[in-house]
């Protein structure tokens, strides 16, 4: 069979059926026993599974599995959502719907001169209820958006994450790249790739809100739109890898072939795969392509060096003086700066500055903060936008009992630009003034598909949130 | 490819790979370890036969009844747990200034010996207490060595092995950071005596000498690195090893 082609859910014909099969297979799979592979909670299940659900034995080494803060993200939730397409797309086909149906995905990030809904949710998930008066299967508990409105601003949707060079990054303090950090199997901790930070994790909480299934890795998968978000982002990385020859994925052992994933096909059997295996989209399961992903470009070099792999070691060059508790709409936080040394001073700016939040940790769902570094203006300091600190997983990250240890999120900027307008380098310059300014979450909805109850009843703690220190580091 | 600044999970093998040599790893816990794997194998030849793997009393004078089994004890934590360690120290000199790399991860070091220094002292307090045997019986082998391997099934190994990623955070600066190390070590040194002693006990007993310390020291490596610790495996290897101390 010819490979299935993913299309923009925006650019949907009206007569078109895509979704309304999805809704369809939904509803056949949230009706399943959560033992069976295909059904809709087990599904969710090898994404991630709240506290307290016990995994059958059957479903060790198959649930929780979710790949984050690591540069197997893209590859895992690549062969994930494969798996979950054979799925629906047998399903649809056993109800007598189209044999080629393939998942949609949603591009938030387009233009709004060129789609003026892009930044909705796509119309078919918004309503609890059909024309008929049946509940709704795209529906699901989200933050209260009328419209399917969840303000998703420019900061939100941005793909600047597209100009990293390099996929990864194995350099301590310096960005992790576009794909994310070098690690082991499922860390769930340290940070995250340039997209997995944003568009990734910003839309998540903000289609989550408070309480919602996306705000947590381990109920987003329950969310019928948490598969066409995530068809986005895998898009993006063929966007990404599609710009020119110096993007490339890694050529590393330890990233293409040394890890095992395993899930299930479309039929309940049980599959393996590498990353090795998923470069090829056509290859990939039943193979499939992405409708309108710009063919791949020769050599376009311009300003896109950004933070390459390998080099020199980052050095330190000042941190804050204990951890920074994020209470309140805002936080001050200031970094002691390393007085430049004599040798360090007469060689010439650093290329790279880098401010590092480390040891992110917390609990609940606490939302993203926007990050400014103040930049002083005659007398009026004014506060200089650096970034988003997303806070996604934020409590699993901060689980000592989970396999990571708990050691939370981290997150880098890089603030090159802003630290020579600042004058870093020179001596008379001590400290960095950085500003947390809390986005806070939208109230989610109260109530959940009925199926899904018990995972809408799950107790959520309070929210905070701790930086375990600010660093700042220059090569 | 530059230094491997992994959060997380590290692989065994990229502990090797990545101009490790000359890296902080190789320098800060490799050379330690292997210096200690060095004397342990080279003692027979020099003090004639003696049991290397021990914290127990091994003479009734006070040196061979306490110092020497405590320095024994050191060097055989010194051999294995210190590489297990490496993820930690590996953050810890990465963050660090690079004129202080070498003072930090020292103490860091220092810290978390400290703690096993502390459990040795603690085991030989107590043996002492209870009138363990010295020269190990059947009796005793096989009681260390059984609970080893089922620890290794229960919850709260799966736990405490968990604990073992944690990297804590720490000033890089000043008397802050010489704080920071060392508590982090002893931090550290808490969760790493937790997930490993009942483990390391049958091998501080062992007649196997280094074998096991090797056998032990390898499952140990395995499943700090392992994404899926078999743990079931790991038990059972030790109950292979039980019933050739039996042998
Ligand atoms: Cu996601």
């Amino acid at each position: 069979m010819a490979a299935r082609i993913r299309r923009n859910v925006w650019k949907l014909d009206r007569s078109d059926e895509t979704l309304a099969w999805y809704g369809k297979a939904v509803a056949a799979l949230i009706r399943r026993p959560i033992e069976d592979p295909s059904s809709w909670r087990y599904l969710a299940a090898v994404h991630g599974t709240p506290q307290g659900m016990a995994t059958p034995a059957s479903a060790r080494g198959y649930w929780d599995q979710c790949q984050h803060q690591s540069w197997f993200f893209l590859p895992w939730h690549r062969g994930y959502l494969a798996s979950f397409e054979a799925t629906i797309a047998k399903t649809v086909k056993d109800l007598g719907g189209p044999a080629d149906w393939a998942l949609p995905f949603w591009d938030y990030s387009e233009s709004l001169s060129t789609e003026r809904n892009a930044r909705l949710l796509p119309s078919a998930f918004v309503e609890r209820t059909l024309g008929d008066g049946s509940p709704n299967p795209l529906w699901s508990r989200r933050a209260r958006a009328p419209g399917g409105n969840f303000e998703l601003d420019d900061t939100a949707v941005s793909t600047g994450a597209l100009r990293f060079t390099n996929f990864t990054n194995s350099r301590p303090g310096v960005p992790s790249g576009f794909g994310g950090p070098e690690t082991g199997f499922n860390p769930g901790g340290g940070d995250n790739g340039g997209i997995e930070s944003v568009p990734h994790n910003r839309i998540h909480v903000k289609i989550g809100g408070d309480s919602g299934f996306m705000s947590d890795p381990s109920t987003a998968a329950l969310d019928p739109i948490f598969w066409l978000h995530h068809a986005n982002i895998d898009r993006l990385w063929e966007v990404w890898r599609n710009q020119g020859p110096q993007f490339q994925d890694p050529s590393d052992e330890r990233w293409l072939t040394s890890v095992v994933f395993q899930m299930h096909d479309g039929d309940g059997r049980p599959i393996t795969f590498r990353c090795a295996d998923m470069l090829d989209t056509t290859k990939v399961l039943h193979g499939y392509t992405y409708e309108a992903v710009p063919v791949a470009q020769e050599a376009e070099l311009e300003s896109v060096e950004m933070a390459m792999a390998g080099g020199a070691r980052p050095e330190f060059g000042g941190e804050s003086e204990g951890p920074v508790v994020l209470t309140g709409p805002t936080t001050k936080a200031d970094v002691v700066l390393v007085p430049p040394s004599g040798l360090e001073a007469a060689t010439a700016e650093p290329r790279h500055v880098y401010l590092n939040l480390e040891n992110i940790t917390g609990a609940g769902i606490p939302g993203d903060y926007l990050v400014y570094i103040d930049v002083p203006d005659d007398d009026q300091p004014t506060a200089s936008f650096i970034g988003v600190m997303t806070t996604f997983g934020l409590e699993r990250a901060s689980d000592k009992s989970l396999s990571h240890g708990g050691s939370g999120l981290s997150q880098v900027f890089e603030i090159t630009e802003l630290a020579s307008q600042l004058k870093l380098s020179e001596a008379n310059v001590s400290r960095l003034k950085v500003t947390f300014v809390r986005e806070g979450v939208a109230k989610a909805d109260a109530d959940a598909p009925a199926e899904l109850a018990d995972y809408a009843a799950v107790q959520r703690k309070p929210a905070n949130v701790t930086v375990g220190k600010i660093s700042l580091f220059y090569d | 490819m530059g230094e491997n600044l992994s959060i997380g999970i590290d692989r065994p093998l990229a502990f090797l790979r990545g101009g490790v040599l000359v890296s902080d790893v190789a320098r800060f816990a490799m050379l330690p370890a292997a210096s200690a794997w060095a004397i342990i194998l080279a003692l027979p030849f020099f003090v004639g036969p003696i049991d290397v793997c021990t914290a127990r009393p091994i003479g009734e004078d006070l040196v061979s009844r306490y110092l020497v089994p405590q320095l024994l004890w050191i060097l055989m934590v010194t051999a294995m747990m210190v590489p297990l360690a490496a993820p930690q120290i590996k953050i810890l000199a990465a963050r660090s200034p690079t004129v202080r790399r070498s003072r930090s991860v020292s103490l860091f070091l220092f810290g978390f010996l400290l703690r096993w220094i502390c459990v040795g002292v603690g085991i030989a307090a107590a043996a002492d207490l209870i009138g363990w045997p010295q020269s190990s019986n059947r009796m005793s082998v096989s009681v260390l060595y059984l609970a080893a391997a089922t620890w290794q099934l229960t919850e709260f190994k799966k736990r405490a092995l968990n604990r073992c990623h944690h990297v804590a955070p720490a000033r890089a600066l000043g008397r802050a950071a010489d704080r920071d190390a060392m508590c982090n070590g002893w931090l550290h040194g808490r969760y790493c005596v937790s997930s490993c002693l009942l483990t390391m006990l049958p091998v501080s007993t062992s007649k196997l000498g280094p074998v096991a310390m090797a056998a032990v020291f390898a499952l140990l490596l395995a499943e700090r690195a392992d994404h899926r610790p078999k743990l079931g495996l790991s038990a059972f290897v030790l109950f292979l090893l039980w019933i050739n101390e039996m042998a």
